[in-house]
């Protein structure tokens, strides 16, 4: 039998589902695989077909959210008019939002994830490609709209700016405060701090400033007679 | 310690809400307040040992003001919120900073940070479940007025009705405590460097009452509540107060019918003639008399944005975050209070208890009444006359600062009813000040 392409959607968010159900209850390591399929209706072996790890489960829950955050984002009225740091904003908080619920299973599965060094490797990015690409489309916004300056490097920029928001969902599951207004108040501080580093163009200035120190020290180092290169050269006759 | 080391604010609002006891510790026993404070003079506590000071000393002294306000003011800025807000509250209403950090301060009123779509959005999500522009037919993204920790918009009902949306900066209810905390940091560190700040005990005792008064002035259901009660009892047909919508409000969205009518500075833009000043002072001190003696609540926030004036020759009154039920039987010594006889304002001080009560009249009228004489003599200028006209109203009188010390050992228990009576009677007459009017002051305080 042929399964749609929108059943293999919906039978996976349901592996999804009852995986961080289980896992809140019963902790990451003491649910299985097999229980998992148990639960969620499906046969031990169809599981595989979808996620061949329970560390895939833990990334494609990230993933959904992800997605789930985005297509929210799509159904705000006049979000195109928003301004980048408003965007931001709501991605942030619609982010959390969706964590909200699961916010136990995060918190264990977050560090397992984030600090893990498969996190450094290949298998994370289906996570974060989701929100790269959303930042990159914000930022072409703001770029086009001149509501920050462009300047070199800014293709890194989508980067940083999604290691901004996990660093800002490691604060939250930290966070203990009443309604969660520590990272409220994270939240606001480091947006305003982000918006004024890239609306000021300091980012531009530093680049010069260093480059200008970088082409003065080249000139230095390659000097003939007392350079840098001919210490070197010096250090190495000598041996 | 003498007593100057402490003195309590008009903000022991929910203290005195409840009705509780009044403090009685050393240091709230000898607390002072609002116009109080300025009646013996701590106005110019900041000032102290500075009398004597040339010309350009003073001009120096007041450049060193602006620059230690501008500290202030950067480092209340990077907190943003409440922080700001506690920063607005110490310098406008207890009027305990030097004259230069106020204008830093105030300065700082229009710049605060105001909420943004994204903000607005997650406060609606977080009470209602729903984006302003699910639940209203439309909804106004620029705010049009400011309010205590947020700001208000336009926006229309799905029936149709146009409403006021009073929307809360977001987590800002949870994060006074912490905030506080953190101006209470920094004023400490600058007050330690500086000796334009009041003492620390002061600025200490002054943050407790204002985090007080947040914590009721952040609570919109209460506020809802308020204002119906004002609604109801309200007996003067020119004076409107606006109604809730409580379907739409929640405790960090409060809905109100958007009242009609301009804030005191635009209607004086457009010249308005005698007759209409006149009129809308007797109003508004007829307004006045009515709370106090029909209605026994103060509305008692006198910012000015609070009374519209409207062009059906009535007044709009706003924003009831902050009120106070008085005392039985305390507006009737108010009319012994505001006259210039020694002896009925020696009766009145001795029975709200606001003089030590082993204080004999002798003493009292050599050494303490000399002391508040000038602001007494302001205060009570418009009932000397069965009609007063505000154009003649000097500005408030604040210098007697000598013999500091001295009266304010003589002040025993701070009634929290006169705070609130001192605070709204001062926004009052100011605001008539600016108006010009010309009303009839006679038989509005009253001792039945």
């Amino acid at each position: 039998m042929k399964i749609s392409k929108q059943d293999k959607a919906q039978t996976r968010r349901k592996i999804v589902k009852t995986a961080v159900e289980l896992m809140s209850e019963k902790g990451f390591n003491t649910v299985s695989m097999r229980s998992i399929a148990r639960s969620a209706e499906i046969g031990d072996a169809t599981i595989y077909k979808y996620f061949p790890s329970k560390e895939k489960i833990l990334i494609a829950y990230y993933e959904i959210c992800a997605e789930d955050t985005v297509a929210s984002l799509a159904t705000i009225d006049g979000f195109s008019e928003y301004e980048l740091h408003e965007k931001l904003q709501v991605l942030l908080d619609t982010y959390l939002g969706l964590l909200l619920p699961d916010r136990e299973f995060v918190s264990e599965s977050f560090q397992l994830i984030f600090q893990s060094p498969m996190f450094l490797f290949g298998d994370v990015n289906p996570l974060r490609q989701q929100l790269l690409n959303t930042l990159g489309e914000f930022l072409d916004d703001a770029w086009e709209k001149e509501e920050i300056p462009e300047f070199p490097f800014q293709n890194v920029l989508p980067d940083i700016l999604c290691e901004y928001l996990i660093g800002v969902v490691y604060f939250w599951i930290k966070d203990e405060s009443e309604e969660f207004h520590e990272t409220t108040q994270l939240i606001d501080l480091s947006l305003g701090l982000i918006m004024s580093l890239l609306k000021s163009g300091i980012i531009n200035r530093t680049t010069d400033f260093f480059g200008f120190m970088l082409k003065s020290q080249m000139f230095r180092i390659l000097n003939p007679d007392n350079g840098f290169m001919r210490q070197i050269l010096n250090f190495s006759q000598r041996r | 310690m003498d007593l100057c080391g402490k003195f309590l604010t008009s903000a022991s609002v929910g203290k005195l809400m409840n009705d509780k006891k009044i403090p009685t510790s050393k240091w709230q026993r000898g607390a002072i307040t609002g116009m109080t404070t300025a009646r013996i003079g701590l106005k110019h506590l900041g000032h102290l040992g500075s009398t004597a000071l040339s010309r350009e000393k003073v001009q120096k002294q007041a450049l060193h003001e602006a620059e230690i306000g501008k500290i202030l003011i950067n480092a209340f800025m990077q907190l943003r919120g409440t922080a700001l807000k506690v920063a607005q509250m110490m310098s406008m209403e207890l009027d305990m900073l030097p004259d230069a950090i106020r204008r830093e301060l105030a300065k700082a009123c229009s710049q605060v940070t105001p909420l943004n779509r994204a903000h607005i959005r997650k406060v609606f999500l977080n009470e209602f479940g729903q984006a302003p522009e699910q639940v209203f037919k439309s909804f106004e993204a620029d705010a049009f007025a400011a309010a205590s920790l947020g700001q208000v918009h336009r926006a229309v009902l799905k029936s149709g009705e146009i409403v006021a949306v009073k929307i809360q900066y977001p987590g800002i209810a949870a994060s006074i405590r912490n905030d506080v905390q953190l101006v209470r940091g920094i004023m400490k560190t600058v007050s330690k460097g500086t000796s334009y700040l009041p003492d620390w005990e002061i600025i200490d005792s002054v943050l407790n009452d204002v985090q007080a008064q947040l914590e009721q002035e952040v609570n919109y259901v209460q506020e809802a509540a308020n204002t119906d009660w004002f609604r109801q009892k309200n007996q003067m047909p020119s004076i409107h107060i606006p109604l809730v919508y409580e379907d739409y409000s929640s405790e960090k969205i409060l809905v109100t019918q958007l009242m009609p009518g301009k804030h005191i500075d635009a209607w004086l833009e457009d010249e308005p003639e005698q007759e209409a000043r006149n009129h809308y002072g007797q109003l508004l001190m007829n307004m006045f008399s009515h709370h106090l003696y029909d209605l026994g609540v103060l509305h008692a926030d006198p910012h000015p944005g609070n009374f519209l004036f409207n062009p059906e020759q009535g007044i709009s009154l706003l924003d009831f975050g902050c009120i106070q039920k008085l005392k039985p039987g305390f507006p009737q010594t108010l009319v012994k209070l505001c006259t210039r006889d020694p002896e009925k304002i020696f009766y009145a001080y001795q029975t709200q208890g606001i003089i030590r009560q082993d204080l004999s009249f002798e003493e009292f009228e050599h050494g303490f009444f000399p002391l508040i004489e000038p602001i007494q003599n302001w205060m009570s200028m418009p009932f000397q006359t069965a009609e007063f006209d505000f154009a003649l109203l000097p500005p408030m009188p604040q210098k007697h600062t000598q013999n500091m010390k001295y009266a304010v050992k003589q002040v025993g228990e701070v009634r929290q009813d006169q705070v609130f009576f001192d605070r709204s009677f001062l926004g009052l007459l100011s605001l008539l000040r600016r108006m010009k009017a010309k009303i009839v002051t006679q038989g509005l305080l009253r001792d039945n």
